[in-house]
């Protein structure tokens, strides 16, 4: 499905002394498996990065320094690949000094001991599940290549989309507009509804619009963790963009202390954002009260958007995370079902959790969590 | 906006009497409207020259750059999504043109991408306006280009 140059199946063998990697060669070569002699430990460093099956190497050729650049050129592997070994031992060793041989070892990560003398059958059998293993490995490879290449597809597709379904729905916003300032004195009381359903309509496809974009985009966030960010700035910035909704709420909002993290700005500003907002738009009668807590728990930030509002049914807690999802209407209330998902997709992103615990009529808890 | 100066005037050339000239690059009549609605809601007394897509708009240019009593714009608003040649390579010509280097460039457009806006930046645009969906806010055009002529 994806590339596999030819190298990339072929057995590397390390074995300076005597005969010992042509007798290796001709008995791989005897069952088909195609395979490079290196002289030295240099030379197998630069062989392993034109790519290799699997590798052999007789330990007399490991010094500590090999065992070190091999283990430097081991940590350099993409994600995907663990470089299958087979280390060739010294036969009747006692076995105190071949467990002190393992740890020295213990660097190269995935590798096999064997033996010394080796028995044909041994070495076909140890080198067929090295390749084994290894093809995994490139399955994985092109299994994470087209999961990256579909995420970029779906960065693009958002971006024309945005780009250019945005175009004309701006120009029927607009000139519905246009139409209302310049002939709504023509129109009846009929026509006036029709255009006031046009334009709603074209307002609420770009709310759509903007929507998919960032989801798309939250799609794409790299993963390399950024520098850490006091969480109280981005989330400062928050509820500086809902201002107006606040205000007009009456709604009370305590924050506790923020934690730093290792996320950007934009992300959990966005994801305070949307938990914020929703605690606004789905409140009740009474007063509203929101309530934003952070804290440590083992490994991540447990951070926690807490509200007395309408609250959720039980079956409905995961389907609100789904995109386009809504439980309403939009005349009860507006919305594009589109910010949860976002939330969700930012958050998983950075290798965290959110979920909700809520009680209908009894408010919300929403909960996210981010790696400390 | 028309500066009334006699023309012996000394020490003022000929181009501050004349009107000042903004090539509009936009290939969506729509659009081409509303550019029109902004400079006249802000009485601004300029000549508009509007060109379709992005051959049109290297096509004048190039004769800008042959012709030297051409007159060259003062500003142009320049769409990023054309037809073929795109906003951004017509940003480019502008920018390694001659006489046209260092013409204000407002770029127009329905992209809020930070791609995009980061791209025209780089390309040398003098500024970005993302075309809103109100029609008051688009009008607000209007205001950036009078500032731009300033």
């Amino acid at each position: 499905m994806f590339r596999r140059s030819a190298s990339e199946m072929r057995v590397l063998i390390l074995a300076p002394l005597g005969r010992d990697a042509r007798l290796l060669a001709d008995t791989l070569a005897a069952l088909d498996i195609e395979t490079k002699i290196s002289p030295d430990a240099k030379i197998l460093i630069a062989l392993l990065a034109e790519g290799a099956g699997t590798a052999i190497v007789a330990e007399e050729a490991l010094t500590a320094d090999h065992v070190q650049a091999l283990a430097a050129w081991l940590a350099s592997q993409p994600p995907w690949s663990d470089m299958p070994f087979v280390i060739l031992t010294h036969s009747g060793r006692p076995s105190a000094e071949s467990k002190r041989r393992a740890q020295e070892l213990e660097p190269l990560g995935n590798f096999t001991l064997i033996e010394r003398p080796v028995r044909p059958e041994t070495m076909e059998t140890a080198i067929r599940a090295a390749l084994r293993a290894r093809v995994r490995q490139y399955e994985m490879r092109s299994r994470q290549e087209a999961l990256i290449q579909a995420n970029a597809d779906l960065e693009q597709f958002a971006h024309s989309a945005s780009h250019d379904l945005r175009e004309p729905i701006r120009s029927i916003s607009v000139y519905s507009e246009l139409l209302k300032k310049h002939y709504e004195q023509f129109l009846d009381l009929r026509g006036k509804e029709f255009l006031s359903f046009i334009h709603s309509g074209a307002q609420r496809m770009e709310g759509l619009l903007a929507d998919m974009l960032s989801y798309a985009h939250a799609s794409s966030i790299s993963d390399d963790a950024p520098e850490p960010i006091c969480a109280r700035g981005p989330l400062d910035a928050a509820l500086e963009n809902l201002s107006g909704a606040i205000r007009e709420s009456g709604a009370s909002i305590t924050v506790g202390e923020m934690p730093m993290v290792r996320m950007r700005t934009s992300h959990l500003e966005q994801v305070f954002q949307n938990l914020v907002g929703n605690a606004i738009k789905y409140r009740r009668e009474e007063p509203l009260h929101i309530r934003l807590t952070a804290r440590r728990e083992d490994k991540h930030w447990l951070f926690c958007v807490e509200d007395n509002g309408i609250g959720i049914a039980l079956e409905y807690r995961k389907a609100i995370f789904g995109i386009f999802k809504r439980l309403h209407t939009n005349q009860a209330y507006s919305g594009t079902g589109m910010g949860l998902a976002i939330c969700q997709r930012i958050v998983e992103r950075y290798r965290g959790r959110i979920w909700v615990e809520s009680e209908l009529g009894c408010g919300s808890k929403f909960l996210f969590t981010i790696p400390a | 906006m028309r500066v009334k100066v006699p023309l012996h005037y000394p020490g003022l050339s000929k181009m501050s009497v004349t009107i000042p000239l903004i090539v509009l690059i936009e290939d969506s009549q729509t659009d081409v409207f509303l550019v029109k609605e902004a400079i006249a809601a802000h009485r601004l007394d300029v000549e508009l020259h509007i060109l379709e897509d992005g051959e049109q708009a290297t096509g004048f240019i190039a004769r800008i750059e042959s012709d030297e009593s051409a007159a060259c714009p003062r500003l142009f608003l320049l769409d990023l999504n054309l037809p073929r040649t795109s906003g951004f390579e017509v940003l480019s010509r502008i920018r390694q043109s001659e006489r046209c280097a260092s013409v204000p460039v407002l770029v127009v457009t329905s992209s809020d991408a930070e791609k995009d806006r980061a791209k025209s930046a780089a390309l040398g645009a003098t500024a970005y306006f993302r075309k809103p969906s109100g029609y008051e806010a688009f009008l607000k055009l209007g205001e950036i280009i009078h500032e731009l002529l300033a």
